[in-house]
This record gives C-alpha cells, structure tokens and sequence, in this order.
C-alpha cells in the first residue's frame, strides 16, 4: 500500500497490522489523524461520517503511543455511550491492540467478570467502559484507579456527538477532569464525532477546563444515503369531548411497512406509544401472525421494557418498538432496518440521533415520518390551518439534509450533575473542604456557570436534605440521604427518562403529558382533543388538575413538548414563504402543505407578525420556544392571558392595542430576570437529581435552559415598533 | 513539671523537633513537652495498673480536631511500655476498619500488628521478640519439669486455645519454635507473617504453617482477645490497643459497613464493662461528631449509646466524672499553650535554660502573632502554632545574628484545613470574599 511519512511513524506492530488488513491506502481521516495524536500535545476532535474509519484513526496512532510507552498501568482509556458498541469495539480492536502485545477489556454491567477481575489484579493496554462504570470506579475504587490510570496515553470518547449538552455529557467531562487530578497531570483527549454544526463549541465540550489546544478533523466524505419520506394523513374532525383516535389509514401503512423486519417507530408521547402499539398489534392478531409491535416509554415496567431490548438486542425475531424519546437515552439495540416518526420531529440532532440506528453496514438509513393533520373548519386554530406540523416537518428535514444540528447548549448550570459530582467526590475522597469541591468542579472544572457564593448555597441545600453533613473541622461528608443515594446502582446514571405529568380532571386521570413547560394556574392545554384549563399544578407527584375550558379551539401542536430551537422556526417561515412542498413528501402530505401555505398567504404572514381572528390575537414569533416562552411570560405579568400553542401566541379576548400597549409597559420597566420569571412557573424539578437543587438557584438553572428573556424583549420591541 | 531541670539527650532532642516540625506527635520524650490534662492522665493511669492487675479498660477519647487526641495517646503508650505492657496502636482509614468483608479489618490488624510495641521495642516490630520471650519463658519451666517443648507450648496456651482461633494460633508459635530448633528460617518467617495477618488465602497458610485458618476480617478483634492472653503468658502485664482516627468509620458511606464496626467497638465495650476480657485496654481517639452524630455518630447506635450516655449525676453537679467510658479533652488554653511553646524552647536548649534561644517576650509576642494571623484556632487547633514556633526557632538557631523580634512577622501561619483530598492548586484566589474558605452549612 501507499504509504506517507506519518505511516512510517506508526510502531511496526501497529504497521504489520495494517498490511495484514490489506487496504489499498489509509484513509483520509486517518492519514490526517496520525500526527497530531503521535505528538500528544493537543486534543483532537475526529469527524467524519460512519464507517469512516474514525476508530481506527484514533487507535492507530494511540495504539503506538501505548506500545511506545514506558509507564505502568491501563494506557488508553476509551469511553462510549453504549454497552453494545463497547462489545462490538472490543472484537474490532483486539486484534490491533494484540498486534503490539497489549490486551482490551470491555467494562460496563453487563461485561463478562473475568476481564474485569484481571484487569483489576493487573491494569494494562485498552480499557472501554462507560460513564457511569468509570463513574462507579473512581467512587469506589480510588486508589486502585489512581494507580491504573497513572499511565495513560490518551483518552477516547466514541459518539462524542450524542454527550454534547446533556446531562451525560456534563458528568463525562467532570469524570474526566476528575480522572486527570486524581493522576495529576492532563492527558489528551481523542473525541470521535458525526459531523456536528459548530465544531468550535464541541472544542469546548470536549475540554471546558481548556488545559489543552483542541485541533478539530473534518473529513467529509462521501456521507451515509438516506432514504426519506413523509406520509400526511386527514384526521377526520372529532365530536367535541371525544378523543380523536389514530388514522386508521396510518396503522395500516405502518403495519404494512414495518411487519417482517426491525424496526423503531418514534412517538412524540406516552400516550400515543401506547394507542400505536395496540392498534398494531391488534391488527396482527386478526390477521394471525405473532405481535412483532412492542411499545417502549419510561413508565413500563423495567421488566417489559428489558425484554424488549433484549429481544432487539438478540435480532433473531422480526421486532418493531414502538417508543419515546426514552429509546434515545444510551440504551443498547444496535441496529434497526429503519426509523419511523410518529408526528412531528422536534429537532434536527435528535432526529439524527435516531437515524443513527438505522443503516445496517452500508445499507442506506430509511426514515419515515407520519404526520396527521386534522380537516379544518371555520372554528380551527390559525397553527392548524397553517399545518405547522407538516410545516416543522419540513424545516427539521430541510435542515437535517443541509447538515445543519442544533448546537450544544452553553451557559447551562446542569445543577442536577453537579449534585451527583458533588456526592460522588465526597464519597470517593471521604471528607472534603467546599473550597476544594468548587475548584474541582466549578472553578476548573465542567461546573463554570456556578459561582462560589451559589455553590455555597447549593451545598447548604444539599445539608438540609441531609445530602451531606459537616464534620466539627470543617470537612463536608456524606449525609444519611447522600449515603442511599450513592449505595444504589443507579446513582451512577446522570440523566434520567423524562417524567410526563399525569393529567386529572375531577379526580380522575386523564392521561399524561410530556411536559418540559408545564403550564401555570390559569393556562390553556390541549389532551385528547380538548381544551382544559389549568387548575394547579402539583409538582411532587408532576400532576396537573385541570377543567374545561371555555370557547376556541385548540390547535393539534400543542406547545410544551419540546423546546424548538430558533433556527427551526425561522427555516419554519422559510418553508412557507417557499410555498412549495419538499420532494419527499407524499401526495396528501403535499395536498395539505400547499393549504398551510395558501392561508400563509391569504394572512399576509410574511409580512406582519400578528393575526386578528374571532376576538383572539394570534402572534407569530418565528422564533425558538425560549423567546416564545419567555413572551408569554412577560405578557402574563401585564395580566394578559397567553396560552402558547407550537411556537404561536394566543390572546384570547385581546385586541391588536391592548397588545401594544402591553408590550409597550413590558419594555418601560426593567426587565425582570429569568430566576426570576422562573418563579411563575409551578414546578422546576426536570432532571434527576433536582430535587436536591435548593430553589433559587434551580429556578435559574430552568430558566437557563427554557427562558431567553433579552430575545423575548427584542421581538415585543419590534412589534411596539421600537428597538 | 520538672522537664526545665533534666538533660535533654541529642537523639530523643531531634527526634522530637523532627517531628514537631512535621506537624505530627513525637514517638519518644513525649514528657518533656506535655502540658496540662493532669486529670486526664491520672485517670489513664488508674486504667494502666488495672490492666495490669488483668482487669480491662475502655476509654473513648474524644475531641475536637487538632486539641491532641493523638498527642495524647501517644503519651499514654508510652507510660504503658514502661510499666510493662504491650501496645498495639493504629490510626483507622478508609482501607483499615475494625470489620469488613473485603479485607480492610485485615489491614487494620496487620497495621496494628507491625507496631506491635515493648519497652524495648517502643516504635514498632516487637512481634517476633514477644515470640521468642514467650518460648525463653517455656524453655524455662520444660527445664525444671523435664516435658517436650510442643507440649509446654500447648500446656501454656490451653486457655488460648478454646478461643476463636486460638488453637490455630498456638500451633502457629509451634510452628515458629520448630523452626527455631531446625534452623528453618522460613518457617519462622511464615508463622511471624501468619501472626501479624499477612496470609491472604487460607490455602496459602495451610501449604505454609499446616493450619486452617487465618487472622481474617471477621475475626480481628478475636484476636486482641488471644494476644492480650499471651502477652501475659510470656511475661508481659497485658495489652493496651490505642485506635486512632475513628471518625473514618463515621465516614463509611454505607451505613451497613457502620453498624457492623460499631457492632465491635460494642464487643470491646461490654467485653471490658462485663469483666470478661482480661488484661488488656482499648483506647479509641476521635472526634465528637464520630461520638455524638445521632444520624452517623457511635449514638446512632442505640445499645452504644445507652451503654456509653453520661454521667448525669455529674453533669448535673457540674463536675467531671473521669471514670466513665468517655474522656473528653478540651482544647489548650492560651495558657497551656504558652507552657508548651516554652517546653519547646527547652527542648531546643536541650533542657539547659542558658542556652533558650529567645526570651520569655518571644513566647507572648510569637501567640499574639499567631492569634493575628489565623485568630482563636492559634489554640484550639495548636498543631500549626507549635510547628511554626518550631521553624522560627530553627531559624533562630542557624543564624545567630538575626533578631527573633525582626523574624516573628516573618513566619508564615496557615490555619488547618483538613481534608481528604489532594489540594488542588490553579483555581482563583479567595478575592470575592463571597469563598468558601471557612464554609460552614
């Protein structure tokens, strides 16, 4: 093969091994790799498409460095998401590793023991685990990881993509910033990543603390195919008070489609999960062939939920789950035949990330989504006759094939993590000063947004729950709460499924609700085709009371689910200033697209942000569910009623002045903070560990994420007509 | 104290400021420094001579951070050595426990084991002299009555033997006098390794010694019970096990692995309260929140706190009752202190007032100093002031011609800090004033 002056670089165990593959020449990415992972000296991100040869980029050059060096213990410390490709990883790579003489044990809880135990006795070569095993291990096996790592080469983070601004993430990064004191000194990190939408921010991710450079590798590729199509369905107007059921035509297309081989069929709720997978299943049963439709959420039993992946996982039965966004949270079953999308997508990484599971081995990854949009009367909502869920469809997509991903979050306090890092290094060290907790953690570590007079706080919250307690000198120690908490095995995961809010009317339950914005006292919800008002809301049992509400008709996208960026509701008006459908959509998607975009005209939505109809303000931000929340919020303080329904503001009983004249009293007071508008909101515990988190600083933590009040007062001024 | 009036010798002179300098207790010449605790020490005493008279004794030790519990122990071993006990002492950590399952008890036993102290052995390794006293004591009475040597080792430790583990043990001191008689070094070797618990594996022992068991996490403190019955075989008044650092099992983040080590300071206690263990004392140093935590301290326990809860009749009355199973120990006064930091200059003088390096003056400016510096903790957590005071007259002795008055500004005093992670450089200064530096919940 053709070699270059890197190759020759490469340990000859590493180089035999090479040959041995007979490839005609490295890869790009690979070839590009070598050097700057020989020198050590940065850190470097890899990105390129799948079945680029990312892994072996990192590997070969590190593999080197590992033979090459002189130091004890484990050398490469390799960290994935998944259990799956931590097996798939350690078949790939022994023999690699073997080449130079160094073994691989796959670590996670399902690993076999003997690797472990040996490894254990006798730290050496290539070590694949997962956050939360390494997370386990540096709590409760210190000393032995202080002396296992003490000779590592590099660091390797796989699907660096799917850790970027979630909770998982955040621990990753103070695991390794932990990793790094406990052996005192840094060591470079090699991070391999689907190509992402601003590769500087994932620079930052993947090193907040910045005590290396970070050079950033993009090989482009020829890119995975994609095979799309979006299917549009009529549903047909239901009775007031009766829940519209599924489109009968679309369980039929689906059963159709996805019986005989494996599959994931997203949902955007609980609810709709599991009316999916009954009306396919039951449709096998009268056809008379074994249910192959399974549904999957997070509040099945574990038991049923296991048996499912494991089923998947096995592959030697046709098996579709039908699912949330739980499916996406690092749980193992390799690969599916393809995706389907239930409704609309809410975004384009997390789409992506749910085409990641489809496209076996240079197969071409398949998506379908199906979308319903409900027949329009004189009394619809203006998002319904819009078709903003045809319309959203169309932007993700539009974006998704542009390259285009939402990108990480900055700024966010992620307190929930910090909670678990806070026990985790007190239990790993025994008792600790505060000072030194916030350096680690916060002052050079992942934790940058919290302060040292908020971490104080923070810590005193976490001493009232009795999370941890004070010895008479001064060290901070586990409480009683804290040492249940970090006893159990699931202390070590950092996220958590998101919890739905049960919905009750009279008593009785309705249903639940995904809700990352649950609505206040007074607030409008659409469920089951109906429109309710808001009671109260119970955060301790995540339940809403609610009653019927009167007058107007809610619109199918109800608001609340989850939070669209800014970028997609601007490509959204793109969209319908295009007024022409995307190829990929079907005919009746198409049919009922070019009606959104008709009435888009006949509104002169291009051009005014506000729509008067029947007595009710309709406004159109175009912009992200943060502004569009933090909007509302500010209205509702001019005691204005605004309910949000999928990014449009409804004011029921308002007229075009009244809004102005709001807007206008917004902007002449100063405005308030998002801790503070954060108060109105009846419930901010989200993440796993939140209710630890004391509530002033949970409430900014919210609104870090959910609020963008600056953007809100700029789109109320142009609307006042000032700046 | 008389300490001002005697010689001070070169050896124990170094040792003691070596220490002092390093921030821990002194292993000798503790009495030249002492200070105050006259009640205290008293009441220890009392505890010595009736263990000596093969009664027992259990004391809890308890005071805040840095008011010298470990000082204080320390003092107390070494008073024991010279009346003719054995000590044991060990600090716990997270890796040595009273109990465990996965081998920390072990170390804590072998730990305890390797500072296994006699009078003539006052630092540690005096296991194989015990050893070889206890069979020259043997010898003694074979030659008079003419039996084999096996079976005076088995005479001698019949009361051992029907203890858990005693029989094993005392084929383990056969095994080491067999190997004596044969010149079998290794032999020897094992069975001092099998006594000081550094067998691993039974199988080990077994292919090794010949016996079945080991010195293991469950049965450590079995153990105190058979060597404290065989220090007194071989000639010794008994055994005294100095436990330091307790506040390590508060610390255990699994509130079962707590229970069951307070579960043997409970053995010990109604062990030595009931009269069943016999010539032997254990003195347990800690902190009040290791004590009195009613969610994690010893009180957590119930039957620990009902056996060890307060004299009331004293408390009422004001007065302290030094015989109850808890001693407290206040911090220093600013008195005491000042005491100590002239015990420390006559140490310095090798216990001869006309070599002092500074005046009486050095000794009141060098507190007012310190007390500025880092305010009351100067005497509530003394070990930082003695061991600046101990560079400044360090400095003062190798450069003659530097006044103390232009130095004492000079010296750098930081406040304790404990902690039991590394410290961690490179995060911004306390500038804010908002820190964490004296954070409290």
């Amino acid at each position: 093969m053709e070699t270059s002056a890197g190759f020759s670089r490469l340990t000859e165990g590493v180089r035999r091994w090479v040959w041995k593959q007979g490839w005609p020449s490295l890869r790009e990415i690979q070839e590009m790799a070598l050097l700057p992972v020989l020198d050590g000296k940065e850190d470097v991100i890899l990105s390129a498409a799948t079945a680029g040869g990312k892994t072996e980029a990192a590997f070969l050059p590190a593999c080197t460095r590992m033979a090459e060096s002189s130091l004890p213990g484990t050398a490469i410390l390799y960290v994935s998401p998944l259990k799956a490709l931590i097996n798939d990883q350690a078949r790939r790579l022994e023999s690699l590793c073997g080449s130079v003489g160094f073994p691989v044990t796959p670590w996670h809880g399902d690993a076999p023991d003997g690797g472990k135990n040996a490894l254990r006795k006798n730290p050496r070569g290539v070590l694949l685990i997962t956050p939360e095993s390494l997370e386990s291990l540096l709590m409760n096996s210190p000393s032995w990881c202080g002396e296992a790592f003490t000779g590592l080469v590099n660091v390797i983070v796989d699907e660096f993509h799917a850790f970027l601004g979630t909770e998982r993430g955040c621990q990753l990064q103070s695991l390794l910033r932990r990793t790094e004191f406990l052996i005192g000194r840094t060591v470079p990190r090699i991070a391999l990543s689907a190509t992402l939408g601003e590769m500087e921010k994932a620079a930052s991710a993947l090193r907040p603390e910045k005590t290396l450079p970070c050079r950033i590798l993009v090989s482009e590729g020829k890119g995975s195919e994609l095979l799309l199509q979006v299917r549009g369905y009529r549903t047909p107007r239901a009775d007031k008070g009766v829940r519209p059921g599924l489109p009968d035509e679309l369980v039929q297309d689906a059963y159709r489609l996805l019986r005989g081989d494996s599959h994931l069929l997203f949902t955007n709720s609980r609810s709709r999960t599991e009316e999916l997978a009954a009306a396919l299943s039951a449709l096998c049963d009268r056809n008379f062939v074994p249910n192959e439709f399974f549904p999957h959420h997070g509040s099945l039993a574990p038991d049923l939920r296991r048996s499912l992946e494991e089923r998947l996982q096995k592959k030697d039965l046709p098996t579709t789950a039908v699912c949330t966004s739980t499916l996406e949270l690092g749980i193992d079953i390799g690969s599916v035949a393809s995706i389907g999308q239930v409704g609309e997508p809410g975004s384009a990484s997390g789409l992506r990330q749910r085409l990641g599971r489809s496209g076996r081995r240079g197969a071409p990854a398949v998506l379908r989504v199906f979308v319903e949009e409900d027949e329009t009367g004189p009394d619809s909502h203006p998002a319904d006759a819009l078709r903003l869920s045809l319309v959203q469809t169309a932007a993700v997509l539009s974006l998704l094939l542009r390259k285009w991903r939402e990108p990480p979050r900055e700024g966010l306090y992620h307190l929930s993590t910090l909670v678990q890092q806070t026990l985790s290094v007190i239990a790993q060290y025994g008792g600790v000063r505060a000072d030194q907790l916030w350096t680690l953690l916060c002052g050079t570590g992942p934790f940058r947004a919290v302060g040292k007079k908020d971490y104080g706080d923070f810590l005193r919250g976490l001493g009232e729950k009795h999370a941890l307690s004070q010895l008479g000198d001064g060290r901070l120690v586990l409480g009683t709460e804290g040492e249940l908490l970090t006893d159990r095995y699931t202390f070590f995961t950092a996220f958590s499924a998101p919890e739905e809010y049960r919905l009750e009317y009279n008593g009785e339950l309705l249903g639940t609700v995904p809700l990352e914005i649950p609505p206040s006292p007074g607030g409008s919800l659409l469920f089951a085709g109906k429109a309710w008002e808001t009671v109260a809301v119970i955060a301790s049992s995540k339940t809403v009371l609610l009653r019927p509400a009167s007058g107007g008709t809610p619109p199918r996208l109800a608001g609340g689910r989850t939070v669209v960026h800014d970028t997609v509701r601007r490509e959204m008006k793109q969209v319908l200033l295009g007024g022409d459908p995307p190829r990929y959509f079907d005919r009746t998607a198409a049919e009922l697209f070019r009606e959104g975009a008709e009435r888009f005209r006949s509104w002169r939505l291009g051009e005014t942000d506000i729509l008067e109809d029947k007595g009710s303000l309709h406004l159109f931000p175009w912009r992200g569910d943060e502004v569009v929340e933090a909007a509302a919020m500010l209205l509702r303080r001019m005691n204005l009623r605004a309910d949000t329904f999928g990014g449009v503001i409804t004011l029921p009983g308002c007229s075009g002045a009244g809004l102005l004249e709001a807007a206008g009293r917004t902007l002449d007071k100063s405005l308030p903070s998002g801790e503070d508008l954060a108060a109105d909101v009846p419930d901010t515990e989200i993440e796993k560990f939140d209710y630890l988190v004391p509530e002033r600083l949970r409430r900014r933590g919210w609104a870090a994420r959910y609020l963008d009040v600056p953007g809100a007062a700029e789109w109320l001024g142009s609307l006042a007509g000032r700046k | 104290m008389d300490s001002k009036k005697t010689k001070i010798r070169p050896r124990e002179r170094d040792a003691i400021l070596q220490s002092l300098r390093a921030g821990v207790t002194p292993r000798t010449g503790l009495h030249h420094i002492q200070v105050g605790r006259a009640r205290e020490v008293e009441a220890l005493l009392k505890d010595l001579d009736r263990i000596l008279d093969g009664g027992s004794a259990f004391r809890l030790i308890i005071g805040a951070y840095g008011s010298g519990k470990s000082f204080f122990l320390q003092l107390v071993r070494a008073i024991a050595l010279e009346k003719g006990l054995v000590t044991l002492h060990g600090d716990l950590s997270p890796d040595r426990r009273l109990y465990s399952t996965g081998g920390q008890a072990r170390n804590l036993y072998a730990e305890l084991a390797r500072n296994l102290s006699t009078r003539t052995k006052p630092d540690g390794g005096g296991f194989p002299g015990l050893v070889e006293r206890f069979l020259s004591e043997t010898r003694k009475e074979t030659e008079g009555e003419g039996t084999s040597m096996s079976a005076a080792i088995h005479g001698r430790l019949e009361k051992i033997s029907e203890l858990v583990g005693g029989y094993d043990f005392a084929s383990v001191i056969e095994a080491y006098w067999n190997g004596y008689e044969r010149g079998d070094d290794a032999l020897r070797a094992n069975a001092v390794r099998w006594l000081r618990g550094e067998f691993a594996t039974r199988t080990d022992a077994r292919n090794a010694l010949g016996v079945r068991t080991i010195i293991d996490d469950a049965n450590v403190y079995d153990t105190f019970k058979i060597l404290s019955l065989f220090v007194r075989q071989a000639g010794y008044g008994g055994l005294l096990v100095n436990l330091d650092e307790m506040v390590n099992l508060y610390k255990l983040a699994s509130s079962k692995a707590r229970l069951s080590n307070y579960e043997q300071i409970l053995r010990m206690l109604n062990d030595c309260l009931q009269g069943t263990a016999e010539a032997v004392g254990f003195l347990l140093g800690g902190t009040p929140d290791f004590l009195y935590d009613p969610r994690k301290g010893l009180y957590s326990y119930e039957a620990l706190q009902s056996r060890l809860s307060e004299n009331t009749f004293a408390k009422a009355a004001g007065v302290t009752d030094y015989d109850a199973p808890i001693l407290h120990l206040g911090s220093l006064t600013p008195e005491e202190l000042y005491v100590l930091l002239g015990n420390i200059r006559n140490v310095y003088a090798s216990g001869d007032p006309a070599k002092h390096l500074v005046p009486d003056e050095a000794l009141a400016a060098f507190l007012a100093h310190c007390s500025q510096k880092i305010g009351e903790a100067y005497f509530r957590t003394p070990r930082t002031t003695i061991k600046a005071f101990a560079d400044f007259l360090a400095v003062l002795e190798q450069n003659p011609d530097i006044k103390w008055t232009s130095l004492i500004d000079e010296i750098p005093v930081e406040e304790d800090r404990p902690s039991d992670m590394p410290e961690i450089g490179e995060g911004d200064g306390d500038a804010g004033g908002d820190g964490l530096t004296s954070f409290t919940i």
